[in-house]
């Protein structure tokens, strides 16, 4: 595939996001689509649509762009810093961290007491994983941080096991289980206001990053050699992606895939080139999560399929045929 | 004006890889490294090039220690271009070559237009025009290996450093390397390379520096460097040797 003009990529991805965004405006259960808004301008059933729209789709919009965009831009560093086309955000064990911390908060019904008790934990979670991860691996290689961040996979993954092996009653099981599944329903601007911040900070770290993926693209060694700091690059990375998959995974539960597949598709159009891969992948990586969430709406209208169930049921066939393609295209 | 280098030791737990080396490379020249597998030519060199925290003793680059530079400054200032290396993504050959400008560049790694000409004019000289657009992993050894020194040489480093550049090369490639790291050097750079040929030492290189377990055991021109003695000692070899041009040819005969 041909690399295209870097501008015209980012354009036409950012229009593409707002017809999305518009769309997913517009798209629900209820009834309050394009009809309802020219009911508006007639008078009729004005003041449900906008509150619908401002109030149940408006969040959940946002929240669709900022947790896409922070997984599909964490996915294309952390393939970059790790120079694996196989890293994705959960690789590293942040979004276990972050998913571990909410599950504490359900266990011991902390949520229930204060609402804000879920996220906050998670994120909290997240940065004590990358904490970690810094203390365990700063100062090592590539590998170690990669084996350390499955180490911690595996042990946050157990841990939530035990919370559901001794979850006190039946229901709360039910409650970690279904919040595991990630979903963007019934968010409020309050999860928006509460994740934005960490999100943003995660991008803007993330993207100072990204001039020195190039140069890691030859290697550590040859990188410090041509004078990248590897010390400051893998603090910007694990930290911006503890920030913003933290905080992501906190408001959503855990989405799989858009971090995997994002990059790899968009790895092509810039040329294979780590920097530009960024921006791209975040633009990507937003529009893809705000259309998965558009179809959980329209495919079951009743009994919603979780959007973290649906991004894992098309990601993984759609991965395995990439893999296949590329393999066959290679040979 | 030269890179010198005093009592350089690279300890691994108890003993050292590299002890007390002491040489000068000087601009204008083209000095190599030689020495069996494991004699610490391409430990010395990544000591030397300031990418082993552990190296003890002094290196000045032009009358200012290394060790006062920043990675970055370093970099400015001289280029490496390491063994065996590989491309991890399908980066075109222009990009590759770009990447050499990568130490003069801003926070966001934007080329400027002086950037941009370097690269296409290291591109010409090392005729890769033609290969310019293919993916560097999708090359062949050769012209993956030629690409990559373009990488070293984009930086226009005053100092080039290059660890086995003729490793898994055919015979032309070979001189055709030598040849360009020998035209490198005449034209002022202070060029060090680590070289497994000792026909190719023998016939490129100015100043000779053998290496024997670690530490420095003979340093300068071929022709009295390699001599049978030394290379008895560093290699266990008797080599076959001859004229021809005026140049000095020399192959590995038999061990001794």
């Amino acid at each position: 595939m041909k690399p295209l003009p870097y501008a015209l990529l980012c354009g036409c991805l950012f229009i593409c996001i707002l017809i999305a965004a518009f769309a997913s405006l517009l798209i629900g259960p209820a009834a309050a689509g394009l009809g309802s808004l020219f009911g508006k301008l007639t008078g009729e059933e004005a003041d449900t649509a906008i509150l619908i729209m401002r109030e149940i789709r408006l969040p959940r919009m946002l929240l669709a762009v900022l947790i896409g965009g922070s997984l599909g831009l964490s996915g294309a560093a952390l393939q970059g810093l790790l120079r694996n086309p196989l890293a994705e955000p959960g690789i590293i064990g942040v979004s276990g961290a972050a998913s571990l911390g909410a599950v504490i908060a359900l266990y011991f019904g902390l949520s229930a007491a204060l609402a804000l008790a879920l996220p906050l934990r998670a994120i909290i979670g997240a940065l004590l994983a990358a904490f970690l991860l810094h203390l365990l691996a700063g100062r090592q290689s590539i590998l170690t941080l990669i084996l350390a961040g499955v180490a911690l996979t595996s042990l946050t993954g157990a841990l939530t096991a035990l919370a559901l092996n001794l979850s006190p009653n039946p229901f709360a099981a039910y409650e970690i289980v279904t919040w595991m599944l990630g979903s963007l329903t019934d968010r409020s601007m309050v999860h928006v206001t509460l994740a934005a911040p960490f999100i943003v900070a995660g991008w803007v770290m993330l993207l100072l990053a990204a001039p020195a993926l190039d140069a890691l693209s030859l290697g550590e060694e040859t990188a410090q050699s041509m004078g990248a700091d590897l010390r400051r690059t893998r603090i910007l990375i694990i930290g911006g992606t503890a920030l913003c998959v933290g905080a992501a995974t906190a408001v959503s539960g855990v989405i799989g895939f858009i971090g995997l597949i994002v990059p790899h598709l968009l790895r092509p159009l810039v040329g294979h080139r780590p920097s530009r891969l960024l921006p791209v992948s975040a633009l990507g990586g937003a529009l893809l999560l705000l259309l998965a969430d558009i179809l959980v709406r329209l495919i079951t209208p009743g009994t919603e399929l979780k959007l973290g169930v649906v991004t894992a049921l098309i990601g993984a066939p759609f991965f395995l045929w990439l893999v296949l393609k590329t393999r066959s295209s290679a040979s | 004006m030269s890179l010198i280098v005093r009592k350089l030791s690279v300890p691994l737990g108890e003993c050292h890889i590299v002890e007390d080396a002491s040489l000068t490379v000087e601009p204008g020249k083209l000095t190599g490294l030689i020495g069996a597998n494991g004699a610490g030519k391409s430990t010395l060199m990544r000591a030397i090039a300031g990418l082993l925290p552990d190296a003890k003793g002094e290196v000045r680059l032009d009358d200012i220690t290394t060790a006062s530079l920043t990675p970055r400054q370093l970099a400015h200032r001289l280029a490496y271009l390491p063994q065996g290396q590989q491309v991890d993504w399908s980066l075109t050959v222009r990009d590759v070559v770009g990447l050499g400008r990568f130490p003069f560049q801003g926070r966001f790694g934007r080329p400027s237009a002086e950037d941009r000409a370097i690269v296409e004019d290291t591109i010409g000289r090392l005729g890769l025009s033609a290969i310019a657009e293919r993916a560097a992993p999708s090359l062949s050894g050769g012209e993956r290996a030629l690409v990559l020194l373009g990488r070293a040489l984009a930086a226009r480093t005053p100092y080039l450093f290059a660890d086995e550049p003729t490793a898994a090369l055919d015979p032309a490639r070979q001189l055709e390397v030598m040849d360009l790291l020998s035209a490198e050097a005449k034209s002022g750079k202070g060029s060090l390379v680590v070289l497994h040929d000792l026909n190719l030492a023998s016939r490129y290189l100015d100043e000779v520096i053998v290496m024997h377990r670690g530490r420095i055991i003979a340093d300068g021109p071929p022709a009295e460097v390699l001599s049978e003695d030394t290379l008895q000692t560093a290699f266990g070899i008797t080599p076959l040797t001859g004229e021809n041009d005026g140049q000095r040819w020399l192959i590995p005969w038999r061990r001794t």
